[in-house]
Formats: structure tokens, sequence, C-alpha cells
């Protein structure tokens, strides 16, 4: 579920126009749109022959967008929203990208979630953001899982786990690991889903295990 | 080519001689015929393969004849013509690829490729390259992003091969788009008379990013009437455009929108893009209140900068008399008391205590709903 309402992103890498579909999510949390009509089924576009990925765009229209801005999402209804999905398309999980803020937006998907990860990198204004996102989860009582983006080449594997252990410490969050800067996925412009297309590629072998890791957290199955 | 013969009589044999001119004016022949089973009769016949001494070396228009030779008298009764080109098509966009192919010339012949513009010869040719051990020319040409638009013609020349009429064609460049699939903004959250930096990455068809060129984008105020221009231009450090905007102290607080409109784009050769707009919202929230500083805070103020003063020039004596090695450490440092304090002004706000009651609500009342729910 693409929840950066005010920079929505997902679809390119997916390859999707958000206006094949009769609604988008932000039609779901402002105009009582039904949850299953802003979502699409992305087995064949991804080449997946097994399991089931859906996938929710969020609007890219400039209108749309300020609208989502100025209008109140309530929690009730988004839960809703959430749960129909759910039992509709018989997800096991529910993976909602927000944008890198405290907005209403990603309040409101904090409070439905039943997990956070955070994916901050190793600079002042991530750490900082980082930092407060973990104390208003408190509050929420929701569990933090911190993540480490774009680490360095230059620094160690036991450098980085070192660091990252001590920010989870500092900032008392779950660590879930690391992921090393990639110079491939940058290069690969958001053109598509990277790890499908490189399937050995090491970057590749990490999302394996940090999929693990996620399903291995409490309250996901 | 395919011959529709209509009306014909059941049980009759027809025959068809296809005669197929070359640009060169050489003619090859076929004959070729069927028995008519109702009134309608279809005859193919494919060149140079079915024709004797056949070949497409030269490249222009091949005129065909086609006379029924039986039942007599002989009569033309078809006639059509067909193009055989150097080029895979006869207009490209910048950065596709021309594929030129010829034939004809003798094994492993060296020849001269030139394409021009209005007589000038384009960037790069002439080139020469050899024919394969079969007298086959091919060559590809990625177009490069700043050709001249228009007609481009490409010749080929043997060294030993002379074609009459040459190798020779004309083919059109068109621009190419450019597209741009986010804009970035450093923060989602401002506050007034903070600045807003925003990037971009702009792709050719082909993967290359666009490094030329200049652009302006839209920031709209949250009345989405009031507009703001913002100069964005290459950084080769970052490898993206980047440009950066004053929210003023007096900025509206809300939700405001940076835009780039569809092809505001231009890379300086006329490529466009995006094909539509590309849209990025960020809140900016009243400028924080300058409490009055009372005489201890500036005493405490004056004390902390004067700590960090001694500090710092401790740090400095440290690294220059007894630091060995020349390794650079960068030091992440994160300040828990700016944390909580805008962690606390998240929790003040109306949507936070909205959550939160909400949630509070549901622990209470429906608790086995919230193992459900997400």
């Amino acid at each position: 579920m693409d929840m950066d309402l005010e920079g929505p992103g997902l679809h390119v890498i997916f390859g999707l126009d958000p206006y094949e579909l009769p609604f988008t999510l932000n039609d779901v949390l402002t105009n009582g749109a039904q949850p299953e009509q802003a979502t699409v089924k992305m087995n064949e576009r991804l080449h997946l022959d097994r399991g089931g990925i859906y996938f929710a765009p969020a609007s890219v229209k400039v209108e749309e967008i300020l609208k989502s801005l100025r209008s109140g999402f309530e929690l009730d209804s988004f839960s809703k929203a959430i749960k129909k999905l759910t039992e509709k398309f018989g997800l096991d999980y529910l993976l909602v990208d927000t944008h890198p803020g405290l907005e209403d937006d990603t309040l409101l998907a904090m409070g439905v979630c039943n997990n956070l990860v955070v994916v901050s990198r190793l600079d002042q204004q991530d750490m900082f953001g980082t930092g407060v996102l973990a104390e208003v989860a408190r509050t929420l009582e929701k569990p933090v899982h911190l993540l480490l983006n774009m680490i360095p080449s230059a620094m160690s594997p036991s450098e980085a786990s070192r660091v990252i252990d001590k920010i989870g410490s500092n900032f008392k969050v779950q660590v879930l690991g690391w992921l090393p800067f990639s110079e491939e996925i940058i290069n690969s412009l958001s053109k598509s889903v990277f790890i499908l297309g490189n399937p050995r590629h090491p970057i590749t072998k990490r999302f394996d295990e940090l999929g693990t890791k996620l399903e291995s957290l409490s309250g996901l199955n | 080519m395919t011959l529709n013969v209509s009306n014909t009589i059941p049980s009759t044999f027809y025959a068809y001689t296809w005669n197929v001119t070359d640009p060169a004016g050489t003619l090859t022949s076929i004959i070729n015929g069927g028995l008519a089973n109702s009134q309608t009769l279809t005859l193919t016949a494919v060149y140079p393969r079915d024709f004797s001494g056949a070949s497409i070396k030269y490249n222009g228009t091949y005129r065909v004849n086609i006379f029924q030779v039986n039942p007599g008298p002989t009569t033309l009764v078809a006639t059509s013509k067909f193009y055989a080109g150097l080029t895979d098509s006869l207009s490209y966009q910048r950065t596709a690829q021309v594929s030129i192919l010829a034939q004809g010339y003798a094994s492993n012949e060296n020849i001269t490729i030139r394409i021009s513009h209005v007589g000038i010869p384009v960037a790069g040719f002439p080139r020469s390259q050899l024919a394969n051990g079969n007298g086959i020319f091919s060559y590809v040409w990625p177009i490069p992003i700043s050709t001249p638009l228009g007609p481009c013609n490409v010749s080929l020349t043997g060294q030993v091969t002379s074609k009459k009429p040459p190798d020779s064609q004309t083919f059109t460049v068109l621009p190419t788009s450019v597209s741009i699939s986010r804009l970035v903004a450093n923060v989602t959250l401002l506050q007034a008379s903070q600045i807003a930096a925003f990037s971009f990455a702009a792709v050719y068809p082909d993967g290359s990013q666009a490094k030329t060129g200049a652009m302006t984008i839209r920031v709209v105020e949250p009345d989405g009437i009031t507009i703001h221009l913002v100069s964005m231009s290459f950084n080769t450090t970052v490898n993206a455009f980047e440009g950066t905007y004053r929210i003023a102290s007096s900025g509206p607080s809300g939700g405001w929108v940076a835009i780039i409109d569809a092809n505001s784009f231009d890379d300086g050769y006329g490529n466009l893009g995006p094909s539509t707009s590309v849209v990025r919202g960020f809140v900016v929230e009243p400028a924080a209140s300058q409490n009055p500083q009372t005489s201890t805070v500036t005493y405490l103020l004056l004390i902390a900068v004067l700590l960090l003063a001694v500090a710092l020039t401790v740090l400095v004596s440290w690294v220059l008399f007894f630091a060995r090695k020349k390794v650079q450490r960068s030091v992440l440092k994160v300040d828990f008391q700016s944390i909580e304090r805008e962690a606390a002004r998240v929790q003040n706000r109306d949507f936070f205590a909205k959550v939160h009651d909400q949630l509070k609500r549901r622990q209470q009342t429906k608790p086995e709903e919230d193992v459900k729910d997400g």
C-alpha cells in the first residue's frame, strides 16, 4: 500500500499507471471508495507464478494530493479498509509504505499497524527522525524495528553491525539489520523490482534474509 | 507478393509472368499459375527467393508488372512496387538505434558510411567498417541526444564496389522524450523560513541520464493559487538536477506542493519531458515561536558556547599532537532532548490525540479486533 500520499512513487517501480484502476488509495481515504477497487493483483506483471502480491497505489494528481493533505483521516475507517483488504484477498501480510515524516497519514498508518519497520540512513536528519518516530511509537505502544539502509561500502560489516546495535540500544528499538549501499540499485533508476530482475545479486540475498526476519516478528504470523 | 484473380472460369488453368525491375534497371521474372477451382484464384511470389538471379542489392523502388499469359492473349493485369531501404525505419527518436543493412558488396570490403544533416556530416562521421564474408554490411547507430532534428542522409560507399544507384537514403530524426519518475524533497515537514531542497533525475528512453538543460518547478502554496518558481540545474556531484526554495517566515502553514509540469523540462536540445506532471507534497508549519530569552538562559548559553570552544580546542590539540593515523572518522551526533521536544510536539497535535484515543478505546472495548486488524 503506497501511503506516501505526498509523493507517491511505488507505482513507478511496479510499472503501473495508477489510473488503470477505477480508484486510488486517496479515494479510499477521502471519498469512501471500496479498498478492493483501489487494489490490483501484481503476479502477472511481476511474472510471479506462486503466491499473490496485491498493490494499492496512491494518486499522482495534484488536486487529489492537496485534497488528501487538507482533509482529515479516520483511524476507524482506515482500520476497516485494512481489515477488508486482508479478508478479501486472504493476505498474510500487509505492508504500508509511508513517506518519511510524521504527518497525519503516517500517524494513521502507525495507529493501525502491528509492527513498525523504520528504514533509515546513517545521517543526522534520518537519525533525528528515527528517534522522534521511536518516541511517538512508544506512546502508541507499537514495536519499532530498525533497518539501516545504504551503509557506506567503506564500513566493515562488523562495524556496521556495531553501529546499528548502538543506535538500537540508544533509541530502545529492536534492530532488524542493515543493507549496504548498492550502486546497481541506484543505477536501476527505480525502473523495476530490482531483486526480481537480479535473483543472484548479493543484495537479493540480504532481502531474503530480511524477509525471514520479518516473518519471525511477533504479531505478524 | 500476392495476386488475387477474380471472375475466373472454374477448371481453367491460369498462368502469369511476374516481372520485377530493380532500381538499377535489371529485370528478373518468374512464371507461375494454378487451376481455378472457383471464381477466384490467389497466387503468391516471393522476391528475390523465387526470381532467378534476383537480389536486393540496391536501395530504392522495385517495380512489379504481372502479365497473364494463359488463357491468352498476353495481357498486363497488375502493377505494383515496393521499397527496399538501408534503414529499418524512416524516422527515429533520438537515443533510438538506427539499424543500417546493405548487401551486394565484395567479401570483407571496406565500406565508408556517411551520415549528414543538410550536407554537414553528423559528429562521428564518416567512418569505415568492413562488410562480412558474404558482402553484407550492417551497422547500428545510436542517435545522440544532440543530433540535429529533421532529415538525415545515410550513404554507403565501397572501396571496390561501385553501385548505381548508390546506397543512399534519407530518414528523419525526431526529438526524444525525457522521463522524470520522482521529485525528491529533502524534508516533508518544514517550518516557515526554512529551506526546501528539491532534486530529480531525468532519464532518456535508453536509460541514460540527462545532464544538460535547466528548468523551473512550481511550488504551490496551500491555497492552490499562489505559485513560486524554483530554478533547477544539474549538479554533477550528486548527478541530479537540484534547486532550493526558502519558505518565507510569513509563509502559510499547511500542505504545499512542488510540481514539475508536463514537458517543462528541456535538456537544451529540444528533448522534452516528463509526459505527465510529477508532484511532491510537503507540509509547512508555522515558524517556531521564539521564547523571550531570560538573562539566565543567555548566561547558560554563553557558558555552553565557552565549554564547546574549550572542548574544540582540546580536540584540535589532540588531533595535532597525538593522532598518528590519518584516519577521518565521521561522528553521528544525536540530540535526545531535541528528539523529545519534537516527539512532544507531534504528540500535542490534535490528530495524534485522536489516534491515541481511538486506539485506547479499541483496546478497552474490542481487544480481539486488534489482533485481527492489519
